[in-house]
């Protein structure tokens, strides 16, 4: 690497500086002078007592003047003191003020060296460099940049609820961006602050009025930063607006929604010590005094549902006691309640979070609780819906499906006639379900609601027999829905299924469902054997057990496990004395003169799972065995009839296939759903078939283009492993029945809850979603400000300026292994306790403790919960605790006379204003001070014990108590972190924002434009915070005042002609000031500089293999040429 | 599985059952314990005298003799754990180089990193899992309120031993479940049983037992299952003084954990030793029908 | 070797080890004047080569100074770029024959002026030991 001479041979001036003898006393001046005279392009030398004096510039001036110099390096003090003073010296004479540089000769030579010689030698060195770098030095003009001058404050606590007044009193606009739907922070959850004890929110709420008019403030609550560009004075910062799911411009904060909403959760305003609603306001002075309502995805018992049904809904309206509501809003989705309620096989239940708990709530139980509950206290039928569409619907078939169908039209408006062939409504759930499981009166309450709406009824009209489809459709129908079910038997395939005494099940379950034919005679004393393990097998055993039958035994191929009825159901079975022969299929069925005498069964194994999922059973050869029976009812399965539908498009089974969009079968106009289609499924499922159908017969008759069902996949509610923890197990409500005994009538076995049951059993509802969708605010509020379809939006602000004044959390007692890791309710932190000495808490000022609402007779406070104990938690001190806990004692000693207040503290620390009177002042009025940390907190038999030391007599002291208040640690909030990562800017390694220069710019961050307020950036109590935000909001304003930024020119620029467009520099560059762009070619790239944004570290000339990215004024060749003269004898 | 295991003193003489009980089990469990073919005493306390290197030969050798058996070392006794985990640590602790290098020329044995040293209850938790325990469990212990008593061997020095949370321990609790029988929490998990000052200061220790006894029962414990010996003898066998001096108190059962684990899993009679108890356990069982009178 | 003394360039970063420097000055600490200062804007500013250039043009020493990782840089994450670059250019001196020792990288912050001084006492102690740096026949690239 040769050095080249420049092309222009400056004529550099340097000028040596005794600084008195702070360098001359070292360094030798005249030998430096002697040496330096004939040193390549130094055009003169001279020295000078004090260079920074006027004088000393004089001389530099008239000397640049006289020798026309074009360079000037001045060997005295650190570039740190006085570059600026001569380089401006330099500037006055006309010559570019970065073609003048210091030689550091005091700091780095003469105060550091003993010898003379050596300090001179050392001196000589340095000088050449320097010379050697002007010698290179190129004149530079800043760089100038505009300024947007306006601000942005990011959280809205007291810290920057100031800084943003600050700066908008001074004139400039500023927007403030606070997470929570209020400002104030955590001020405003404090009751009295030390050492004055005035009323925390007399004083702050004011200022969040303020806030709120003020011309040049806006404020978005409930707000996030999500990202940051640009560099100081034109930043680009977006930010997401939370919706919440109110319109801010109607809502006018009466709050009847929240007296109407059913949820209650965790009030974390009052640090956990009391419940809100899903639908809130922090507390009544919130700013702004609008409404929230909080909702975490959709509740998994809703997703659960094939028919949609809210089920967190209604449960949570029962646990508030609004049955009708309730009633309601589950018809919405499903008009079977009172059946839904007593045979839905209920998946809402097996996918209730609170099985991660302790058992799931009686969802199904609880649906027949409410519709029980309008029978029992007399109902008012709904009055027919008026028809306002004309084209007639025809339904055929007066199933759940149909019924289902002709309710969710005849809502709609539309004229609908329903074919039965039975004599009455209600196909499978009178002849397939036994009444001791769903009697008549459950059954027609539902029919009786939904005929209510206005729907027609043929009944006695058998298809094929008595009309036709075509005949519907020549009648004027315009479209039909085919619902006719699977009631057709199949067989076993086995010898003997003809004997008499041998019955299909539905045939079986038909006759004495609909007493059409007696059973009793023919079953009583005697043996009846089932075949099959679904819920039709286990009714006809139950039935045939109310028969009379002496012994009855369901035979199933495969184990327990596989068992597709209800496991409640066959539990009952087994109760009332059903015997269930597993892994047994029969061979044979044995007759003796054309009467049933036995099945001859044979032994099964499991093998691999088949295509349903469930594993296969493989007979066990030579393991034959007979099972003697008067009766056999085989309940293999059933299959849909549908030869009366010769043209429809079938399934290799013979189901109807059908548009799963909108139910239409492969001819227009023919829906069809329900068992037809699905095979025997559950009520449940025929229902949503049916309202499915509903929508596609609509789209349908409208002329809509049909719109495929679109697959939400809504974000399911959950909660972490901890937050389950949490939850305290409740016992489920057991269903109350009737005592075996009775079991041999049809009585209905499940008598259902009372209303205390229900209520309290609706109460365990984790509320997973938080909001339920209930609807009851939006009927409540008269404003018409709820729209719960809201979506967030996000908005992008260019900015000049931004103030960080993210806050602070307590610390998580749960972390606090020796002090209960937070499962003792009486041992709370600062926080809580200062909700309960609030006037507005949940206590409502009365200090009375969380477990029993008891009055705390004595109390023990532990400070540095958390804080100065670097080997397990925090190794700072938060500071404001010595004085909250001494003021938490004095206020608990004001307000309970006779209380005792101890506190164990390692130091008190009471440096501030007033705090060390505050501290006296507390043990004047008899707070005890114990000195020693706590090394255990337990609570047993109602009482807390607290183990500690006392440091000063050296005792190992035990204290029963009533209650503990543990000054848990200030740490950052996580929130902090999270910006942090998106602004690129220092946290400390506890997590707090770290400041510029720790004495000189604790209010700025490294990163130009960004300053700090409040105890984001470390603990800090309310006047220090304040203070704080106003030095930042200064340090804005300051800002703003200027016309223009200049930016340093030392950057790094680019040679076109050497660079390569390898990208290296792209990659190392911290500030995105380079990007690879295409040439003019349009094939090979090159770099682009941003200027603005270089900070000139010189990183991409480092990294830059070609040497085409050169730190302007610091190049390659630069640094090599004062290498060399460094090194030179 | 097969691990080297390190039965330990007591388990062949006062703490029969919980060694027997583990093996049984460990069969039941599909992995195996097999015993060093050479070992000595553990050393009984971790010695923190840093130049008494006599004092870690005993511990290292055995924990060499594992090695060449495998790359794990199962011990019960929570001594023997807290002491071998230690020595291990000790030997490739930072700074003790030249340590490592003298003692293992002095055992003349070569030794590595590379070396695990269990606890049963790490292998029942880690390696065989609760879901794998929970199928293989014959006699759910339903109703039974145990008290897992974990006492200091095995919890402390936490940041060393890494077994468990020393304040809110888990993992027996877990096992009590696993089992069908419900574990019961109180405050003195963790604490002292009075360990070996009962020999030199008495009433302090019995103090200790008597603290940690009078929370377990009021905690509405029916049991106590332990993994230490000491901890075992203190709790068990102190009650007799206990009830001396404060003649109301209650008796309370004290098990190793391994009993209740070999009883859930079928185990019966003997294995059990249910009769090497200071306070008979028989009846307790009988009255949950767990045994047969 | 006793009258040897060592020649070593120090590469100081303005905002950390610059004024550090200056702090032991101002505290009026001692140290050998055998180290002559070129300040960089950031440590991660020095190019290998100049490393090489100073030892072609008889540099027996080459000192690194930055600021303290995770958190110190002035440019966000300067230090750390010089951190991973050091431990490469000490594999290539070695290649070439030059004892790595002879280049050393330290953290040293604006408030650890005995700290500066600390190290350059033991830098220069390092260099004596080692010696005057033979280059005899070493190659260095030429950048262009």
């Amino acid at each position: 690497m040769v050095e080249k001479k420049t092309k222009n041979q400056k004529r550099i001036g340097v000028f040596v500086c005794h600084c008195g003898i702070n360098i001359a006393g070292t360094v030798k001046i005249d030998e430096v002078l002697r040496r330096l005279k004939d040193y390549p392009s130094i055009a003169v030398v001279k020295d000078h007592q004090y260079c920074c004096s006027d004088p000393g510039q004089n001389l530099i001036k008239e000397t640049i003047v006289k020798e026309k110099l074009d360079g000037v390096v001045v060997a005295c003090c650190s570039p740190t003191l006085h570059e600026p003073t001569f380089r401006k010296a330099a500037a006055s004479t006309g010559i570019n003020p970065y073609l003048c540089e210091i030689a550091n000769i005091r700091e780095q030579c003469s105060w550091v060296t003993e010898d003379k010689d050596k300090a001179t030698e050392k001196a000589v060195k340095i000088i050449k460099t320097m010379v050697k770098k002007v010698q290179y030095d190129e004149p530079l003009t800043p760089i100038s940049v505009p300024i947007t001058k306006r601000a942005m404050v990011i959280g809205a606590g007291v810290a920057g609820i100031q800084a943003a007044l600050d700066i908008a009193n001074a004139g400039y606009e500023t927007i403030l961006v606070e997470k929570n739907p209020s400002i104030g922070g955590h001020m405003a959850q404090l009751s009295e602050t030390f050492p004055t004890l005035d009323c925390s929110q007399c004083i702050l709420t004011p200022k969040m009025v303020e806030v709120k008019q003020h011309p040049n403030i806006k404020l978005f609550s409930y707000s996030e930063v999500k990202g940051v560009s640009g560099y100081v004075g034109n930043f680009k910062v977006k930010v997401k607006k939370k919706t919440r799911y109110i319109l801010p411009t109607k809502c006018n904060g009466c709050g009847d929604c929240a007296i109407a909403c059913p949820v209650s959760v965790i009030n974390e305003f009052d640090a956990g010590l009391s419940k809100r609603k899903a639908v809130y306001r922090p507390f009544p002075q919130a700013v702004p005094n609008i409404f929230t309502i909080e909702k975490k995805g959709i509740s998994p018992c809703r997703v659960a549902c094939p028919a949609g049904v809210n089920a967190h809904g209604y449960v949570a309206l029962i646990a508030a006691g609004k049955y009708q509501e309730a009633l309601d809003l589950e018809r919405q989705a499903n008009p079977f309640a009172s059946v839904c309620g007593r045979v839905c096989n209920h998946p809402c239940e097996s996918n209730c979070n609170r099985n991660q708990v302790d058992k799931p709530i009686a969802i199904c139980s609880l649906k027949r609780f409410i519709a029980d509950y309008e029978l029992k206290k007399g109902r008012q039928l709904p009055p027919p819906v008026e028809k306002v569409k004309f084209d007639k619907v025809a339904i055929i078939g007066g199933g759940p499906a149909g019924l289902a169908c002709a309710y969710f039209l005849a809502k709609k408006g539309y004229p609908v006639t329903i074919f039965e062939a039975l004599p009455e409504l209600g196909g499978m759930l009178i002849t397939g379900i036994p009444e001791f499981r769903l009697p008549r009166p459950a059954i027609k309450a539902d029919i009786d609601y939904i005929l209510a709406h206005g729907i027609d009824v043929k009944t006695n009209q058998t298809l094929g027999k008595d009309f036709t489809i075509e005949d519907l459709f020549n009648r004027g129908y315009k479209a039909v829905f085919l619902a006719t079910g699977a009631s057709k038997g199949l067989k076993l395939g086995v010898p003997g299924e003809n004997l008499s005494g041998v019955y299909q099940v539905l045939d079986f379950l038909r006759f004495v469902n609909l007493k059409t034919k007696d059973l009793t005679t023919e079953v009583n004393g005697k043996r009846v054997a089932v075949i099959g393990g679904g819920n039709a097998a286990v009714d006809a055993a139950r039935t045939a057990l109310r028969l009379g039958a002496k012994e009855v035994s369901i035979i199933y191929r495969r184990s327990r496990r596989e068992m597709p009825a209800n496991e409640w159901e066959i539990e009952e079975a087994e109760k009332e004395g059903v015997k269930i022969v597993y892994l047994s299929g029969p061979t044979k069925i044995l007759g003796k003169d054309n009467k049933v005498i036995g099945i001859e069964c044979q032994k099964m194994e499991l093998g691999p799972p088949d295509a349903t999922g469930r594993r296969m059973p493989i007979p066990i050869p030579k393991s034959e065995f007979t099972v003697e029976t008067d009766i056999v009812i085989l309940a293999v399965s059933q299959a849909p009839d549908t030869s009366l539908f010769p043209d429809l498009e079938k399934t290799r089974w013979g189901a109807i296939v059908v548009n799963p969009d909108n139910m239409m079968t492969s001819q227009e106009g023919i829906f069809a759903g329900g068992d037809l289609v699905s095979g025997p499924a559950t009520v449940i499922e025929a229902v949503a078939a049916g309202r499915k159908a509903a929508e596609g017969i609509e789209m349908y008759l409208e002329g809509e283009e049909l719109k495929p069902a679109e697959k939400p996949n809504p974000e399911i509610a959950q909660f972490t492993p901890e937050e389950y923890a949490l939850f305290k197990k409740e016992p489920r409500a057991e269903m109350p029945k009737i005592p075996l005994t009775e079991r041999k009538s049809f009585k209905e076995v499940e008598l259902g809850f009372s209303e205390e049951e229900a209520k309290r059993e609706a109460q365990r509802c984790l509320n997973c979603s938080v909001c339920c969708e209930c609807m009851e605010c939006v009927k409540a509020c008269e404003a018409e400000a709820i729209d719960h379809n809201l979506k967030d939006e996000s908005e992008e602000f260019e900015i000049g300026s931004l103030v960080l004044a993210t806050g602070y959390e307590v610390l998580d007692k749960k972390i606090l292994g020796p002090y209960g890791n937070g499962k003792y309710p009486d041992v709370i932190d600062g926080l809580q306790f200062e909700r309960i000495l609030s006037a507005s808490g949940p206590t409502s000022g009365e200090v009375r403790r969380p477990s029993d609402g008891k009055v705390p007779k004595r109390v023990v406070f532990v400070q540095c919960a958390g804080s100065r104990d670097p080997e397990n938690y925090m190794p700072y001190c938060s500071k404001v605790c010595c004085m909250y806990t001494a003021k938490h004692a004095l206020l608990y000693k004001h307000r309970v006379h006779d209380g005792e207040a101890i506190i164990f503290y390692i130091d008190v620390r009471t440096g501030g204003k007033g705090f060390e009177e505050f501290y006296k002042r507390a043990t004047d009025e008899g707070v005890i001070y114990i000195r020693g940390k706590v090394s255990k907190i337990f609570e047993q038999n109602g009482k807390v014990t607290v183990w500690g030391a006392d440091t000063l007599t050296g005792k190992k002291v035990e204290l029963d108590c009533d209650m503990v208040v543990l000054a848990t640690a200030m740490v950052p909030t996580p929130q902090t972190k999270t910006l942090a990562t998106i602004l690129k800017t220092a946290l400390d390694e506890q997590g707090w924002l770290v400041e510029a220069h720790p004495k000189l710019r604790p209010v700025e961050t490294m990163t130009a434009g960004f300053y700090l307020a409040g105890a984001g950036q470390g603990p800090k109590d309310i006047p220090e915070a304040v203070a704080q935000a106003s030095a930042a909001a200064s340090k804005v304003v300051a800002l703003f005042s200027q016309k223009e930024l200049q930016h340093a020119p030392i950057i790094a620029g680019v040679d076109d002609d050497l660079c390569s467009g390898c990208g290296l520099c792209v990659g190392v560059c911290p500030y995105q000031a380079r990007e690879l762009e295409l040439k003019e070619d349009g094939k090979t790239k090159k770099i682009k500089v941003v200027e603005v944004l270089c900070e000139g570290c010189g990183a991409c000339s480092a990294a830059c293999p070609s040497g085409a990215a050169q730190q302007k004024n610091l190049t390659d060749e630069q640094i090599q040429a004062m290498v060399k003269a460094g090194l030179e004898e | 599985m097969r691990y080297p295991y390190y039965p330990g003193c007591t388990l062949y003489t006062k703490a029969k059952n919980l060694d027997r009980c583990a093996r049984q089990s460990a069969q039941i469990l599909g992995f195996e314990l097999q015993e060093l073919e050479t070992w000595n005493c553990c050393g009984a306390i971790y010695s923190t005298v840093t130049d008494d290197l006599a004092a870690q030969v005993g511990p290292i050798r055995n924990l060499v003799q594992a090695r060449k058996m495998g790359n794990s070392l199962v011990t019960l006794c929570a001594a023997c754990y807290n002491v071998l985990l230690r020595s291990h640590n000790f030997l490739f602790a930072p700074g003790n180089e030249k340590t490592r290098k003298r003692l293992l020329e002095f055992l003349e044995e070569p030794y590595d990193e590379n070396m695990k040293v269990l606890h049963y209850l790490e292998v029942l938790k880690n390696d065989i899992g609760w879901d794998k325990i929970k199928v293989k469990v014959k006699k759910n212990l339903k109703g039974l309120k145990v008290a897992p008593y974990y006492g200091c061997l095995l919890l402390r020095p936490a940041e060393e031993l890494k077994f468990d949370d020393p304040d809110n321990p888990k993992v027996m609790d877990e096992l009590m479940a696993t089992l069908g029988a419900e574990p019961i929490d109180f405050p003195f998990k963790g604490e002292c049983c009075g360990g070996y000052i009962l020999v030199n200061a008495p009433d302090i220790a019995l103090k200790c037992s008597k603290t940690i006894l009078d929370s377990i029962i009021a905690a509405g414990a029916e049991c106590v299952i332990t993994s230490c010996p000491l901890c075992q003898y203190n709790i068990d066998n102190q009650q007799k003084l206990i009830r001396e001096k404060s003649p109301g108190f209650k008796k309370i059962p004290v098990f190793y954990f391994t009993q209740l684990l070999g009883l859930a899993l079928g185990l019966e009679g003997e294995i059990l030793a249910l009769d090497n108890h200071y306070v008979d356990p028989k009846p307790l069982l009988i009255q949950k029908g767990l045994i047969n009178g | 070797m006793e009258n040897f003394e060592p020649k070593i360039v120090g590469f100081l970063c303005k905002w950390c080890t610059s004024a550090g420097a200056d702090l032991a000055g101002t505290s009026r600490k001692t140290y050998p004047p055998n180290m002559i200062p070129i300040t960089v804007f950031c440590s991660s500013r020095v190019d290998p080569q100049y490393v090489l250039w100073a030892f072609k043009n008889g540099a027996d020493g080459v000192f690194i100074g930055g600021c303290h990782p995770p958190n110190d840089c002035h440019y966000q994450n300067g230090n750390f770029k010089t951190m991973k670059r050091v431990p490469i250019i000490k594999k290539l001196l070695a290649q070439l024959g030059i004892e790595p020792e002879r280049l050393r990288l330290e953290w040293i912050s604006a408030s650890e002026g005995d700290k500066f001084v600390r190290v350059v006492k033991e830098f220069t102690d390092t260099i004596r030991q080692l010696g005057p740096l033979k280059l005899n026949d070493i190659q260095t690239n030429p950048k262009r």
